[in-house]
């Protein structure tokens, strides 16, 4: 049964091949740490299809037991070719191509699959993200690059296939970073493995970039041709120059009869400075100029650049936590080749863990044996808890590791903070429960118990942004059927107290007396606002109400400006970017980064319901525009509270004094007359459901306030 | 007695009712009905009411409409004074119709009027003239029935409060002993609810208020949250539904009570022609069907007394729901604890608030 042992020589020196079955064994040298095998059907007797020999079909296991080789897997599709290969341009046809590690006995996978998603030498390795503005097409794009290399059979196709997130796909946004591995023929004959990152447009999930960036050697910029330059494309565009990233601009859908592709070519000199003729010009619905694209990936980003020592330097760019496989790392090996069961740590903190499992997406997760350099893929070790393994963090060898850590990134700081209330206090746990393990996926979510004298115990949280604190609210609401309230956003103060002593409070409710406060600082970022010229003047109106300082514009191009300037975190937290959408149009676009504190006359506004403080809606406001919020936070409040049976009175007061009054009328008549014919069961069904209701609504003392409110009030109610 | 059937179809009804049916099916429906009439005939009580109700039960040609009376009489027992009630459509009352119901027994008659007023018929499209009424009241007296009442529907898109006293006006100056009406809503399964606007708690509480006015003129006082009565004129058949009492419901899409489980009749005649019927329960644990009851007693302006609801259901309102019932007499939507209890007439308006908090 066995076939015959065999022997071949590489750059390092010879091996020993003993073959399990009749196959012929033809192998190609190349450059680097690894050798390409390539098999080819000689003298199999029979079609391989089906009737491989037993140890050698699909069980990795008994295939490890097998005297002198080590793993055969998954042989299920063998092609007979006249002639062995002999250079690199001629292997099509041929079924796998193995990469062997130097320093390994020879192992084996043959697969049906195509060869180079398979272990490839780095020069045949081409890593890039996809960046753009929200809606700029970069998950359309990927599908296209998908469907063009075969990713992902037709059939089998739905767009925007990288958001497999429920929520994702509902609201056709990408939330996370989808990483995935295709097999790319260039024209030039060679295959090359690709290794793409879909990454989220929307500023809340900056983060997601810009550590996505971190395992990549090339951007595209997606630069949507209606809309041109937008402040996320400007935002993501300089992220990328800062990573050193070769940057393929390329304007999409040019299918649009809107398409203004002059514009944007002048956008792109004016402020990202990149020559005109780099673009690339694409319709990802319409399948156009795809294959250019793919020969500008080959040709425009450069292979990873790979130490020459051979120590194994990985960098974790993410991590998400899979109920059945655990901690699931993302990773992109810098130098080096990663196995299973190898003995690895992490560098920051010197952790020794093991590799159970590797492999790289397609998009789902499949399972190879190694990583090589250069290539992207995620792993799952021993470590149980994502808090365990930090995002940024370098993975190395017990055995031989490597002396300095790769630049990681900066930890990620929530910027906004609301607490989480259950709606119903006895759920307490049960959320407590889901928040730990919502944390699992979303490392960016903060989560601390606090209690509030109005809702009783919850947790304080820390957000990225808005969005991120919304979709939190709708994912603990649809995957762990939690009802929740939130209460109004937070920034974090810096309380400077007449001791002398700084106290940061995330929760107005902490907010000392005032005699003990000498002065407070608010957090404050530079905003970047793109919007054709003709809203300039609405728009300085609202950022100079919004206490913006230090205002620039800059043109964009002879019909849009950029203006920059630099604005309390908070006042943009509510109801900026709304508002800024309804003046210009829709047109309109803002990016933010942080920068510093600044000291302002700030006050807390409190809001109460039939005379009782309900701390979930106060905030930290500017002195001057204190009671014009209280004003408009009465009002929102009367609009959603429901109408009681007795009259509620809402007030909004600062510093015990009353700046603004509503009042919410007495309901008068809440009865169904209707009820016929003795059909007393539909009837009671039916006060069943409006008392099923009723609990996702919150009581404060005799007054109910439905958990729709609190997001309701954080809208701006449209003029 | 649920008769399925209608002229044509009004446009805000979401009752079960075929408009238009063929004489064999109105045979075919008789048929069937004496034989769910079998089936419970011996279980039965003598009853204390009869309530023939539709659909358009003075739709049935005279003879059949004299069978079916015929029919309930053979098989089951009719106490002595027992109330026997038929709705009907104004202009269907012809002086046969009338003699026909007369000579079967019926003493109460509800004309479904609705409105009077052309232009809210029309939007509830609903066909018939208006005026009908005003000659089927007397032709009901000449028949031998006096007992008579009116059915009318307020909250109408387009009804304002001098349009909705008119109506009540007119109703109330035929002699009525009996007024039925409940505010329009929109219904799953009518044919215009997705045109009507949602309901206008303000307005409908103001409509409310002038039926109490208007009614008390004519000597009529609420009895239940859409009915009212002269003295004694109350719909015993009504009341002994929200009181927990037992009734059999025959015919498509009838409802029944056992004093303890609650079946329906599908809501399709050929559905229900099938044997055995293909009935829907609604078991409940005793306790809360006993808040149920409870719920739907509260519904009549003299509610409960402790005794009543001791004996219709076994418990003691006061053990069953006390901590509630109390905290609503604080709020002032509840009175008469501990020997009594009914709603308040702001109660009354507040019904679906009080019924949430006890169910
Ligand atoms: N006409 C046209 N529409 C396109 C093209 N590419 C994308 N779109 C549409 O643009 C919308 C946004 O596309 P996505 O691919 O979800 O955009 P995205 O950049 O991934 O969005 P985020 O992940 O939310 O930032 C979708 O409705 C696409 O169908 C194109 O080439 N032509
Ligand atoms: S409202 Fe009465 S008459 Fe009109 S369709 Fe309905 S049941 Fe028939
Ligand atoms: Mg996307």
């Amino acid at each position: 049964m066995h076939g015959p042992a065999r022997t071949f020589t590489d750059a390092h020196g010879p091996r020993n091949i003993r073959w399990t079955c009749p196959l012929d064994v033809s192998v190609d040298v190349r450059a680097g740490p690894c050798a390409s095998v390539y098999v080819r059907a000689g003298v199999a007797p029979t079609p391989m299809r089906g009737n491989v020999p037993a140890p050698l079909h699909g069980d990795t296991k008994a295939a490890n037991e097998l005297p002198h080789s080590k793993t055969v897997v998954h042989v299920s599709r063998i092609m007979s070719l006249p002639a062995p290969p002999t250079c690199r341009g001629d292997l099509a046809g041929y079924i796998p191509l193995l990469r062997v590690a130097r320093d390994l006995p020879m192992v084996f996978t043959l697969r049906s699959r195509r060869a180079s998603l398979l272990m490839a030498a780095p020069e045949f390795i081409r890593n890039f993200a996809i960046i753009a503005h929200i809606d700029h097409g970069k998950s359309t794009l990927a599908d296209r690059l998908l469907l063009h290399t075969h990713t992902i059979e037709e059939r089998k196709f739905q767009d925007q296939v990288l958001d497999a997130m429920d929520l994702e796909r509902e609201r056709g946004i990408t939330i996370k970073s989808h990483p995935v591995r295709m097999e790319y023929t260039a024209a030039n004959g060679q295959v090359y493995q690709l290794n793409l990152i879909d990454t989220p447009g929307h500023v809340d999930f900056a983060y997601e970039v810009s550590r996505s960036l971190a395992a990549c050697d090339g951007g595209l910029l997606v630069i949507d041709a209606v809309q041109g330059v937008q402040a996320q494309t400007v935002a993501n565009y300089n992220l990328a120059v800062r990573q050193k990233l070769a940057i393929i601009p390329l304007i999409n859908k040019i299918d649009l009869p809107a398409a203004d592709i002059d514009m944007c070519t002048e956008q792109m000199e004016e402020i990202l400075t990149i020559p005109a003729d780099e673009a690339l010009l694409v319709s990802a619905k319409m399948d156009i100029g795809i294959n250019e694209l793919l020969e500008a990936v080959i040709t425009r980003v450069p292979p990873p650049n790979v130490p020459a020592d051979g120590v194994l330097r990985a960098l974790v760019f993410d991590s998400v936590y899979d109920t059945y496989r655990g901690v699931v790392s993302y990773i992109r090996v810098v130098s080096g080749n990663l196995k299973k069961g190898d003995k690895v740590k992490l560098l920051s903190n010197g952790q020794e863990t093991e590799v159970k499992d590797l492999g790289f997406f397609r998009p789902a997760m499949t399972a190879v044996e190694f990583l090589g350099p250069g290539e992207v893929g995620f792993i799952v070790t021993t470590i149980r808890s994502p808090a365990d393994i930090l995002i940024g963090d370098t993975l190395t060898t017990v055995m031989a590791p490597c002396p300095v850590a790769l630049p990681g990134f900066q930890r990620i700081h929530p910027m906004v903070f609301s607490g989480i209330y259950p709606c119903d206090t006895r759920d307490y746990e049960q959320l407590k429960y889901s928040l730990a393990k919502f944390q699992l996926n979303d490392s960016a979510l903060q989560v601390q118990s606090e209690n509030s004298p109005a809702l009783g115990a919850g947790f304080r949280c820390g957000f990225l942004g808005l969005l991120h604190m919304e979709i939190v609210q709708e994912r603990l609401h649809r995957e762990y059927d939690m009802e929740v309230i939130m209460t109004y956003p937070s920034v974090i103060y810096h309380v400077y107290l007449t001791d002398g002593k700084m106290i940061a409070i995330d929760n107005p409710m902490h907010l000392p007396d005032p005699t003990a406060i000498g002065h407070i600082e608010e957090p404050i970022i530079i905003a970047r606002i793109i919007s054709p010229s003709q809203y300039l003047g609405a728009i300085l109106n609202m950022v100079k109400e919004k206490r913006g300082e230090d205002i620039e514009t800059a043109t964009v191009d002879h019909l849009h400006i950029m203006i920059t300037t630099k604005l309390p975190l908070h006042e943009i937290v509510v109801d900026f970017y709304d508002r800024l959408k309804t003046i210009t149009r829709g047109y309109g676009s803002m990016d933010y980064e942080p920068s510093g504190y600044r000291s302002g006359p700030l006050v807390k506004l409190e809001m109460l319901v039939n005379g009782d403080p309900i701390d979930a809606f106060s905030c930290i406001v500017h002195r001057d525009c204190a009671e014009f919020r209280g004003r408009r936070l009465a009002e929102r409040l009367r609009d959603v509270i429901p109408q009681h049976m007795f009259q509620i009175a809402i007030q909004a007061a600062i510093g015990g004094k009353v700046v603004a009054r509503e009042t919410v009328r007495a309901m008068r008549k809440d009865v169904l007359s209707k009820c016929y014919g003795g059909d007393i069961t539909r009837k009671r069904k039916l006060l069943e459901k409006q008392k099923e209701g009723k609990k996702k609504m919150k009581e404060f003392g005799n007054v109910t306030i439905p958990q729709s409110a609190f997001v309701e009030i954080l809208k701006t109610k449209q003029e | 007695m649920h008769v399925p059937f209608c002229r044509r179809k009004c446009g805000y009804c979401a009752f079960y009712s075929l408009p238009g049916a063929a004489p064999a099916q109105m045979r075919a429906w008789r048929e069937r009905l004496r034989r769910e009439f079998a089936e419970f005939a011996a279980a039965s009580a003598p009853l204390h009411s009869v309530f023939l109700g539709g659909g358009t039960p003075t739709l049935l040609p005279p003879s059949e409409l004299a069978g079916l009376l015929t029919d309930i009489r053979a098989a089951f027992t009719v106490a002595a004074g027992a109330e026997i009630s038929s709705e009907a459509n104004p202009e269907t009352v012809t002086p046969e119709v009338a003699d026909t119901l007369a000579a079967g027994g019926v003493n109460r008659v509800s004309l479904g009027v609705q409105s009077f007023q052309p232009a809210l018929r029309r939007v509830l499209d609903r066909a018939g003239d208006p005026a009908a009424a005003e000659t089927a009241v007397p032709r009901l007296r000449q028949a031998g029935i006096h007992n008579l009442g009116a059915d009318l529907i307020n909250a109408i898109p387009g009804q304002t409060p001098p349009l909705w006293r008119d109506d009540l006006r007119r109703a109330l100056g035929l002699g009525i002993a009996h007024l039925s009406t409940y505010a329009l809503t929109r219904e799953e399964g009518a044919r215009l609810a997705d045109s009507f606007p949602p309901a206008n708690p303000e307005l409908e509480a103001d409509l409310w208020e002038i039926a109490d006015t208007e009614t008390a003129r004519h000597g009529l006082h609420r009895y239940e949250v859409s009915n009212f009565a002269r003295p004694g004129a109350a719909c015993r058949h009504n009341q002994d539904v929200w009181l927990g009492a037992a009734y059999l419901g025959c015919g498509p899409a009838a409802c029944s009570f056992d004093g303890a489980l609650r079946w329906s009749n599908p809501a399709d005649l050929n559905a229900w022609l099938r044997d055995p019927v293909p009935r829907e329960t609604d078991p409940l644990p005793a306790d809360r069907r006993a808040a149920e009851i409870l719920v739907f007693g509260l519904r009549t302006t003299a509610g409960w007394t402790r005794d009543l609801f001791q004996e219709r259901t076994g418990f003691d309102y006061l053990e069953l729901r006390g901590r509630e019932l109390h905290r609503l007499q604080d709020q002032g939507v509840l009175a008469g604890l501990p020997d009594r209890v009914y709603p308040t007439p702001r109660g009354l308006l507040l019904h679906d608030h009080l019924a949430i908090e006890l169910l």
